[in-house]
């Protein structure tokens, strides 16, 4: 408790300072400097067909003078590359691969014929992953950051503006920057742009809003600023390509890649000797689809857990390691006891519970007071953070949402919490019986 | 109903930990209380704010389009013109006072030439820089920031001696506005900043400074190669860019002297403006160092080659040919390309005689759809 | 008889810069249709001719430049003029609106009497 109640505490400073130094910002200034660090947008595809135009058309929207969009299509099945190649008139180019980080083999590169579209780069691989097409991106990329994203997720016009200025105002070499992910689900999205943001319709939705803005906004902004980031979230994320690069880019025989390179890369400043930092932003700056339906948000919670799972064995070293300083001895720990452990450790407490509850040993009077508390302090941590939303950025707008969301926080330990728990069995069950897959969402649209 | 008074009654003889989750319980719900009641308030606020805001933004945005599109009358005299009609606003108050101040910002940020000049005049004679001096004096610096942005906005050419102790402030993002005000805004020794600037100038702070500095209608552009010597290593870097912005050919021996520097980024800018400057007499100095170069350097170097274009390197250019590293690899062919048609001819000639892997190189270069 | 004015379809997704553009170029002469983003912009292009067209790089859905290379590669509005209005004033952003047929290029903030000679010149 008094964990996260530090946690809510430092993401309250980071979020304050955050908002003074950037209030009056012209972000103008990066947009038209010839000096300001170009950055080359990596956006896997696979089986996109149906929105792939658009998607592509909003990334080459983003206000950004010195970037590149360079679209990876993933070994497609369906019509992805065909869409492409019709709409934005490309052609096939001779391309001399620098192969720094090893991937499945290229089957093509395509530049557009027409000039408006100079920037986008088109790549036809052979399927072998997010991770891997990632990594064959940041082969041909140009520029010295790349900005990981999926390529359904709309991100806001000055998303790279944002996340690129921490690169350029921090004290000590920035490796990564993440910004906020919110729910698009139920928003007016208008040729690829966010339009006008709504509270999902879906219960399932809206309790992931709530999610998200908790774990975004005092989560994450705590452990940006103790600079003990262990993630920065695979739907965008702002790196530094060498470093990526040095410390072997993406983990192709993962489902959690985006955290494990995170991990690997702290590892390898903290090998080279050099300071660093990794940062999160409040500002929110990407919007996603989340599973509305129970079974989608099953199969993506089951990969988040064995993914973190998959991350943490692979990484054992970290545990309470002094030569990795914050990271060995407070990061790891805290995923390894709070992310990981916490649902078992629960179950484990509902088993000792029952046991108890059937042998007559507990004082009910006093067991009503421990879960009012728990129940009264989870609600309360989440009110305050929907309180942060409030005061920060406030995407939602209309009083009725406000109240839903307020109504969900008191909902959310009682319904939410108990799915959470089960996803968190299951998955472990799962990563001890092997299981590898990524599982299919079943993505309404927008 | 079971009674809940024996919970305050008998509170003292209940165990510690359920004496501390009682406690907790009465936090969670006073402040779940304070929470609800304080977000109905600031929407409440908001939502009448906003409705001000807007009904007052809009009739003022008429009357400046209005003086805007005013275009027969002079300068002095549309500003005595529109003064008196913005006078007949209840400018008095201080929420109106902001909005005019806000609405004149805006407009100005997006007009140039009499338009400002108009604008600006007009802030003045309504008064409203007082408002932006107060700020100046305000203990919060984010209200300072805010008063700097304000008076360099809208070129208060009498603001420059109140910014000359801010430039110097410990907190970093005051100091970069004033000293970007102060540059814009000052006709006695706007470059004093670099002089004593002890802290690092962050790449961010540099941006900010080189966007005001390139800007600047009627900024007398110093030789920035007198600071080369200076001994913060960012003050070094932002003089390089600007020596390369304004082309300032004076600066090569300052740029020899900057190739033993013991900062990465230093030497590779001096590198860099050797082959921008086609220092044609410098250029073996640069193969000498060729060897012994990092990576970043040896890259910079053969651009440099590139860019000099003296044709005496050639061999020099093709021998890097047979390196390891795709980057030399690509450099070299990107500099001897740059020769003319003496380069075209070599890339031609090894064309011929090339790998299968060398001549894609040589193919992906040559294609003018790909940007290197 | 009545003169016709020159129309110009001002596509600006900034109100405040619209309206100004709008007073100034009415009080120069002309009739003024204002579009704040590409969609509209190419609605009131499929429905009116226009004389010029005055139009902001960053516009939201569509950009400028997708605009200028869909105005010139339409038969119906292939001929007609197009100032392109930008913040961004780096060179290849120049090169490339000149490329796709821009007649004119104004760097933001402009000055509006400058801009007021240079529709007059083009429209001319």
């Amino acid at each position: 408790m008094i964990g996260y109640f530090l946690l809510a505490l430092l993401s309250a400073i980071e979020m304050r300072n955050y908002l003074k130094k950037n209030a009056m910002v012209d972000y103008k200034t990066i947009l038209v400097s010839p000096h300001a660090p170009g950055v080359s947008i990596l956006a896997p595809a696979f089986n996109e067909a149906a929105s792939i135009i658009e998607n592509v058309h909003s990334l080459l929207s983003l206000h950004y003078n010195k970037a590149e969009v360079i679209v990876i299509n993933d070994g497609s099945t369906d019509k992805t590359l065909a869409n492409l190649i019709a709409h934005y008139d490309l052609e096939a180019v001779n391309f001399a691969l620098n192969e720094q980080l090893p991937s499945k083999p290229l089957r093509g590169v395509y530049k557009s014929k027409n000039p408006v579209y100079a920037k986008l780069t088109v790549l036809d691989k052979e399927n072998g992953g997010k991770a891997d097409a990632l990594n064959m991106g940041i082969n041909i990329s140009r520029f010295e950051l790349i900005l990981c994203i999926d390529a359904d997720c709309i991100l806001e016009h000055d998303a790279i503006l944002k996340l690129v200025k921490p690169f350029l105002d921090s004290s000590r070499p920035v490796i990564g920057v993440g910004g906020v992910v919110h729910i698009a689900n139920s928003c007016e999205v208008k040729n690829g742009h966010l339009v006008k943001v709504h509270l999902p319709k879906t219960f399932l939705a809206r309790f992931q809003v709530i999610e998200y803005i908790r774990a975004f906004l005092m989560g994450r902004m705590a452990w940006s600023r103790l600079n003990g980031l262990l993630i920065i979230s695979g739907a965008m994320g702002l790196f530094d390509k060498k470093v990526v690069i040095g410390c072997g880019g993406y983990n192709t025989q993962t489902v959690g890649e985006d955290m494990e390179l995170v991990l690997r890369m702290r590892k390898y400043m903290h090998q080279q000797k050099k300071p660093y930092r990794l940062i999160y932003i409040p500002d929110p700056l990407c919007w996603t689809e989340c599973p509305s339906d129970f079974s989608s948000l099953t199969r993506q919670r089951n990969r988040w857990t064995r993914g973190t799972m998959e991350c943490l064995a692979l990484h054992k070293n970290l545990f309470f390691n002094p030569k990795y300083g914050l990271l060995g001895l407070l990061s790891y720990p805290y995923w390894f006891f709070f992310e990981w452990l916490a649902p078992l450790i629960e179950v484990l407490g509902l088993c000792i519970f029952t046991y108890m509850a059937f042998t007559g040993i507990i004082n009910w009077a006093f067991f009503v007071i421990i879960i009012v508390m728990v129940y009264l302090y989870t609600v309360t941590l989440t009110t305050l953070t929907i309180l942060f939303e409030e005061f920060s950025y406030r995407k939602y707008t209309s009083g009725s949402d406000l109240l839903k969301l307020l109504g969900f926080a008191l909902l959310e330990p009682l319904v939410y919490h108990p799915m959470v728990l089960y996803f968190g069995i299951v998955g472990n069950i799962d990563f001890y019986r092997g299981k590898k897959s990524w599982g299919m969402m079943v993505r309404k649209g927008f | 109903m079971t009674s809940i008074s024996p919970y305050f009654t008998n509170y003292n003889q209940f165990p510690e930990l359920i004496q501390s989750a009682l406690l907790v319980v009465g936090i969670c719900l006073i402040s779940l209380l304070f929470m609800y009641f304080y977000l109905v308030l600031k929407r409440v606020n908001r939502v009448i704010r906003t409705g001000f805001q807007a009904k007052w933004s809009m009739e003022i945005n008429q009357l400046l389009a209005e003086l805007l599109a005013d275009d027969d009358l002079s300068t002095t005299q549309c500003v005595e013109k529109y003064t008196h009609k913005f006078k007949k606003l209840p400018i008095n108050r201080k929420a109106i006072k902001l909005i005019v101040e806000a609405e004149i910002v805006r407009f100005h940020q997006q007009f140039t030439g009499k338009t400002a000049e108009i604008l600006s005049g007009l802030y003045v004679a309504l008064e409203l820089e007082k408002i932006a001096y107060k700020r100046l004096r305000d203990s919060n610096w984010e209200n300072q920031v805010h008063g700097i942005k304000i008076l360099a906005q809208l070129n208060i050419k009498q603001a420059a001696p109140k910014l000359v102790a801010l430039c110097d402030d410990e907190i970093s993002t005051l100091r970069m506005e004033a000293q970007a005000a102060f540059l814009k805004l000052s006709d006695q020794a706007p470059f004093r900043f670099l002089d004593r600037a002890r802290e690092h100038i962050l790449d961010w702070h540099q941006l900010v400074l080189l966007e005001v500095i390139t800007t600047a209608q009627d900024l007398a552009i110093p030789s920035f190669s007198q600071w080369l010597a200076s001994k913060n290593d960012s003050v070094v870097i932002l003089c390089l860019k600007l020596i390369r912005q304004y082309q300032q050919f004076e600066a090569i021996p300052n740029l020899l002297d900057l190739l033993d520097h013991a900062n990465d980024e230093v030497r590779l800018l001096a590198i860099e403006l050797l082959g921008q400057f086609e220092a044609y007499a410098h250029e073996s100095e640069l193969i000498n160092r060729y060897k012994t170069a990092n990576k970043n350097e040896k890259l910079a170097i053969l651009h440099a080659i590139g860019q000099i274009e003296s044709g005496k390197q050639l061999g020099f250019l093709q021998a890097q040919l047979v390196d390891d590293s795709y980057d030399i690899v690509i450099k070299a062919l990107l500099a001897i390309k740059k020769h003319g048609t003496v380069g075209e001819e070599l890339v031609k000639q090894l064309y011929e005689t090339a790998l299968p892997k060398n001549r894609l190189l040589i193919d992906h270069l040559s294609d003018h759809r790909l940007i290197h | 008889m009545e003169t016709h004015k020159p129309k110009i379809l001002v596509i600006e997704d900034e109100e405040l810069v619209r309206n100004v553009l709008a007073f100034r170029l009415k009080k120069d002469g002309y009739e003024v249709v204002l579009a704040k983003d590409g969609e509209e912009a190419m609605k009131e292009l499929a429905t009116q001719n226009f004389n010029l067209v005055l139009v902001d790089i960053m516009l939201p859905y569509v950009g400028g430049l997708e605009l200028t290379t869909h105005i010139k590669s339409t038969p119906k509005t292939k001929d007609t003029p197009v100032i392109v209005l930008s913040a961004n004033g780096l060179e290849q952003v120049i090169l490339d609106a000149f490329a796709l047929g821009a007649t004119d290029f104004i760097v933001k903030p402009f000055n509006l009497a400058e801009l007021s000679i240079r529709v007059k010149r083009t429209i001319r």
